[in-house]
């Protein structure tokens, strides 16, 4: 109309670009069938259970314990290339060409976590 | 019986601050910080939690009590995921597999009696919705006991007479057996017994003392007398006058038999006046058990 996107349009757009098809999901259950996670099913099927879910489809358990790795394997990308700008930076630097192990630590994962909204604060007096 | 929870809980969190840590190495991290990983593993573990939650209130909102994969779908989406990386995250090239946790075997349940065959799902139900099959048939088919009311007015009659028949057989019977009885038919002494009759000592009796009914009948009758004499007392006319004068006397000769209360014989002038106001509360309660104690009166026999 016009060219002018209502919000309905603009919302629909972006589902299709985020959702799975039909198809697509029928595709995702089929390989879940054969797929470990790294979650492992017992563990994600007691945490389900202690929700209140009450399943034995391991599809199920799967797609939580693969969308749950999927969540925390983005954060811990988005930490592992702010670690690799902060080490660059320094590298340049120092101009050390030590090979370093690459260390996860509060400091990386507490902008990462602050850009999704989710406050992470040290306790006060925690040693 | 808490400790043991709680060490439950606590090998379950641990198995997933180890995913948490597999899925570092994944990503490219050689160590992490303790409060890291425990900050990471508080946060899947209330993902999870919440994915749960959310999953179980769509599937109940649709009236199901297990999940199906599409409820999962919308609860993610709900959060904000977007599904369609999953298939690519699928895909990835490195992973780290931490293996299975070894299942204790499960107490074998014995198996469920089958009964009638299950019910297959309607055309319009796709495979691909994957939802659980239904149960039993004998957990929802529904037969009708019993039959419809009769109506007909003839046949109800029918029936009651035959059941006040039975009855009053049944107690003849039940009478006759407990008892004595006389046999109807002397050569078969169970198929009519009649029950004997019961001579009394002194058959006259009955007639003589008044049933139970007619001392209520008598006892009503007199309290209405009494009410009138008071309203009459009222407004002293001399028809009562006389009436009382020919009781005074009826109540002199008899002064030995109890049953007559002293309450007539002894009438003096003051008393007179407190009967109205007594008699007068009996009319307000109507209560039987809270009006004053009265005995029943009978009359003098002539």
């Amino acid at each position: 109309m016009n060219g002018v996107k209502t919000e309905k349009d603009m919302s629909s757009e972006e589902d299709e670009e985020t959702q799975l098809s039909d198809s697509q999901f029928v595709d995702l259950l089929q390989q879940l069938e054969n797929y470990t996670p790294t979650i492992p099913d017992g563990v994600a099927e007691y945490y389900l259970n202690r929700s209140g879910v009450n399943t034995t489809d391991t599809r199920i358990v799967r797609l939580i314990s693969l969308a749950a790795q999927k969540f925390m394997s983005d954060i811990l990308n988005d930490a592992l290339q702010l670690n690799k700008m902060k080490g660059s930076a320094q590298n340049a630097r120092s101009s050390k060409t030590k090979e370093k192990k690459l260390l996860l630590t509060m400091d990386d994962l507490v902008p990462v976590l602050a850009d999704r909204g989710i406050k992470v604060k040290k306790p006060a007096y925690y040693t | 019986m808490a400790a043991e929870g709680i060490s439950v809980e606590g090998s379950y969190r641990r198995a997933l601050t180890m995913s948490i840590a597999a899925l570092c190495v994944e990503t490219g991290f050689d160590v992490a910080q303790d409060n890291v990983l425990e900050t990471l593993t508080e946060m899947i573990q209330s993902y999870i939690t919440e994915v749960g939650n959310s999953t179980r209130a769509f599937y109940e909102h649709s009236g199901r009590t297990l999940p199906t994969g599409r409820d999962m779908m919308c609860a993610l989406a709900d959060l904000g995921f977007p599904n369609k990386q999953l298939l690519q995250y699928l895909k990835r090239p490195r992973r780290v597999n931490m293996g299975q946790i070894p299942k204790t075997a499960e107490p074998s349940s014995p198996p469920v009696l089958e009964i009638g065959k299950r019910k297959n799902f309607p055309n319009y139900v796709s495979d691909s919705y994957n939802y659980p099959i239904l149960p039993d048939p004998h957990t929802y088919v529904r037969t009708t006991t019993g039959q419809k009311p009769e109506k007909d007015y003839a046949i109800l009659r029918e029936r009651v007479s035959v059941q006040k028949r039975d009855v009053e057989r049944a107690l003849t019977r039940f009478v006759a057996k407990t008892g004595n009885s006389h046999a109807l038919l002397p050569d078969d002494k169970n198929s009519f017994p009649l029950i004997a009759a019961r001579p009394s000592t002194n058959p006259y009796l009955a007639a003589l003392i008044p049933s139970e009914h007619e001392t209520v009948k008598l006892y009503e009758n007199h309290s209405q007398d009494e009410q009138e004499e008071s309203t009459e007392k009222e407004s002293e006319t001399p028809k009562s006058k006389n009436r009382k004068m020919k009781r005074h006397r009826a109540g002199n000769d008899v002064e030995s038999s109890p049953s007559l209360g002293g309450a007539q014989t002894k009438q003096t002038p003051p008393i007179p006046v407190e009967p109205p106001s007594a008699n007068k509360t009996p009319e307000v309660i109507h209560n039987p058990y809270l009006r004053p104690v009265k005995k029943p009166k009978l009359k003098k026999k002539r």
